[in-house]
């Protein structure tokens, strides 16, 4: 524990709570744009965080304390990730923490409590969502703790901090065919985790396609306020992950107000970017039926197998 | 070195899984005598009725299904330690066996995953599928005391695994003749390997995010009591029970998109009106998943038992003279054998 890992771990919680609704806001106002409409704008998803915040809490009849816990530990194990990680710099807050099956299981803990809360409210849409969400998340592990092996090879580390770290060190290796095909698996994986399409449609009621919208169909005031942002930050911190993890450039290895300042900047527009690269790409994209995900997710479990064995022979 | 570390990792989890399912199938029991049943698609709903059974199950269920703060978490954390450390042996056999096995694991942490959501989710939330579940009533406190015993050992494995990996390394050591692969007071550290995990200190950090989430939005915004509400029944109301996801229909996707392994026999007969072609009167479905292993490898080994019996039935036919020819032939094939020899 350090100074530097101190201090960009409290930036990080700051930046990732302020701005995951603004990316989500930039990710819509790209797609606004490019389908021809003028969009509500990038401020868009924190006015209705504040609108939804001034609401009264409600308790739909015949529901638990699973339900009303959920959105709690959704952004408490969303804001653990997002302090922990090494973003801003290359060092963490609370290193022993800081390991990336550690954090995807944390990830992972907050998607369970959503979907128990789906359950709890005894609807159909309910446990439809839990139903194909739980699906979707146990074919995504493999894919995504064979992508932690590839990239773990290298560095003999499965540490964040000890992978961005050498990533930062040896710029060569992100061009090493291991590291693509992990990065092209963390991508597919990243993308149904947290539900974008083509796998999820965010923007979506229709019953019949919906799986995150289905489990949360029952919140509403400070509840759903809670529930977005948690969102909201899983997207942030996984596209966080994902640029760390292959493009570290810009994040500060000494403590100092320039180079946190520089961090947090370069952090800030490599996920911006990202996340307005997906958006674009999104407008291209159908939404996949439920039955052809596991297809999708088959091929990026057979390139993150790839990818482990390229970075053990080349 | 990497061996010792995967034995510890696996008696860690022999540890870990003695707690977890002593306190599983406790709640299970607990649930069997409130009810009388077994089956998940006629449970639910036993929250209000039985908190303490719930509680008990929601931490057994945490504790196997590999998540974190659990303890299965902990020992898959090391085992995939040894198997993600396993790669720079040398050999192509090395390079495709450990990401297979990672994958595996892996796989069966989310199928875990996806099967405790169910047995937790269907079996005590929502609403009751069934009268036996409507009225249950919770266990003497003698049912629950042990369940707390064994609740307790989840909770101090979870929290502290520390206090017994030393010791668990220590015997995987002498086991394998290697150094003592793990070490640490609060965080778990490897020997040779650049990884430490601290249960402890996630278990701190997600407490003290819960913290700032509950208490954050308290200090900023008026606190105003909860109003109950109607749940969203899209205007046709009132829900009914039988409208809610069982067990089998959670399952349904999972066990449809492995259906080449598990091949569930399926059948929908639709009853017409006799009036009208165009009219339903009834729609009949049924769907097993019959046990693959016990029909495949079972069934044929207990068919070749029954058949071999039988063989051997038609020999013994209760006639004397039957049984001193087998004496006399028995004795020649003997006679014969012992002069070939010679």
């Amino acid at each position: 524990m350090t100074g530097l890992g101190l201090w960009s771990g409290l930036l990080q919680a700051v930046l990732v709570v302020g701005g995951s609704p603004l990316l989500v806001g930039l990710m819509r106002q790209v797609r606004a744009r490019l389908q021809g409409r003028a969009g509500p704008g990038v401020l868009q998803p924190w006015r209705h965080l504040r609108k939804l915040g001034r609401r009264e809490p409600v308790a739909p009849r015949g529901t638990s304390e699973v339900f009303r816990a959920a959105p709690v530990l959704l952004v408490s194990t969303t804001l653990v990730v997002a302090v922990v990680a090494p973003f801003v710099s290359t060092s963490s807050a609370f290193g022993p923490v800081a390991d990336l099956f550690a954090v995807v299981a944390l990830l992972a803990l907050g998607a369970v409590g959503l979907a128990l809360a789906g359950i709890d409210t005894g609807t159909a849409f309910g446990g439809m969502g839990a139903s194909r969400a739980m699906t979707i998340l146990a074919l995504v592990e493999p894919t995504l703790l064979v992508a932690v092996f590839a990239l773990s090879v290298p560095v003999g580390s499965t540490s964040l901090t000890a992978i961005v770290g050498s990533t930062l060190h040896d710029p060569e290796r992100v061009i090493s065919p291991g590291s693509l095909l992990a990065g092209v698996a963390l991508l597919v994986v990243v993308v149904a985790e947290t539900g974008r399409l083509p796998v999820d449609n965010p923007s979506t009621h229709l019953e019949l396609t919906m799986v995150h919208e289905a489990t949360v169909l029952e919140y509403a005031g400070p509840d759903l306020a809670l529930v977005e942002l948690g969102t909201a930050m899983r997207l942030s911190v996984y596209l966080g992950l994902l640029v760390n993890l292959f493009v570290p450039w810009g994040a500060a290895t000494s403590p100092g107000v320039v180079a946190l300042l520089v961090g947090t900047a370069a952090f800030a527009t490599k996920v911006a970017l990202v996340g307005a690269a997906l958006a674009v790409a999104e407008v291209f994209l159908a939404k996949l039926r439920l039955f052809r995900v596991p297809e999708l997710l088959a091929g990026s479990f057979l390139l993150a197998l790839l990818a482990v064995t390229a970075a053990a022979f080349l | 070195m990497l061996a010792a570390l995967a034995l510890t990792a696996a008696l860690l989890h022999l540890v870990g899984h003695a707690a977890f399912k002593t306190l599983l199938f406790l709640a299970a029991g607990s649930v069997l005598h409130a009810t009388g049943t077994r089956d998940l698609d006629a449970l639910g709903g036993l929250r209000p009725a039985m908190p303490l059974t719930t509680a008990a199950f929601g931490l057994g269920a945490l504790a196997a299904s590999a998540l974190p703060p659990g303890t299965a978490f902990v020992s898959e954390w090391v085992l995939l330690q040894s198997l993600v450390h396993g790669l720079p042996a040398p050999g192509v056999a090395t390079s495709v066996v450990l990401p297979v096995a990672v994958a595996a694991v892996a796989l069966t942490a989310g199928l875990a995953v996806a099967t405790f959501v169910k047995a937790f989710g269907i079996g005590f939330l929502a609403r009751p599928r069934s009268d036996a579940a409507a009225t249950a009533r919770e266990s003497p406190p003698t049912m629950i005391a042990g369940m707390a015993l064994a609740g307790f050992a989840c909770v101090g494995l979870a929290v502290g695994p520390t206090l017994v990996l030393p010791a668990l390394g220590r015997v995987a050591a002498g086991l394998s003749r290697s150094e003592v692969p793990v070490t640490g007071a609060t965080t778990i550290e490897l020997t040779g390997i650049a990884a430490a995990l601290s249960p402890m200190g996630l278990v701190l950090a997600l407490t003290a995010a819960a913290v700032l989430v509950v208490g954050l939005p308290r200090m900023l915004l008026a606190h105003r009591t909860r109003r109950q509400a109607r749940l969203w029944d899209c205007g046709a109301g009132p829900l009914s029970s039988r409208m809610e996801y069982t067990a089998t229909s959670f399952a349904e996707p999972l066990a449809r998109v492995f259906d080449n392994v598990l091949q569930p026999v399926q059948d929908v007969d639709v009853t017409h009106h006799r009036e009208s072609r165009y009219l339903v009167q009834a729609v009949e479905y049924r769907r097993r998943v019959p046990d693959r292993v016990e029909r495949r490898l079972y069934g044929p080994v207990l068919a070749a038992a029954a058949a071999w019996g039988r063989a051997g039935r038609r020999l013994a036919d209760g006639s004397v003279h039957r049984y001193l020819g087998y004496g006399f032939a028995t004795l020649c094939a003997l006679l014969v054998l012992l002069v070939g020899i010679r």
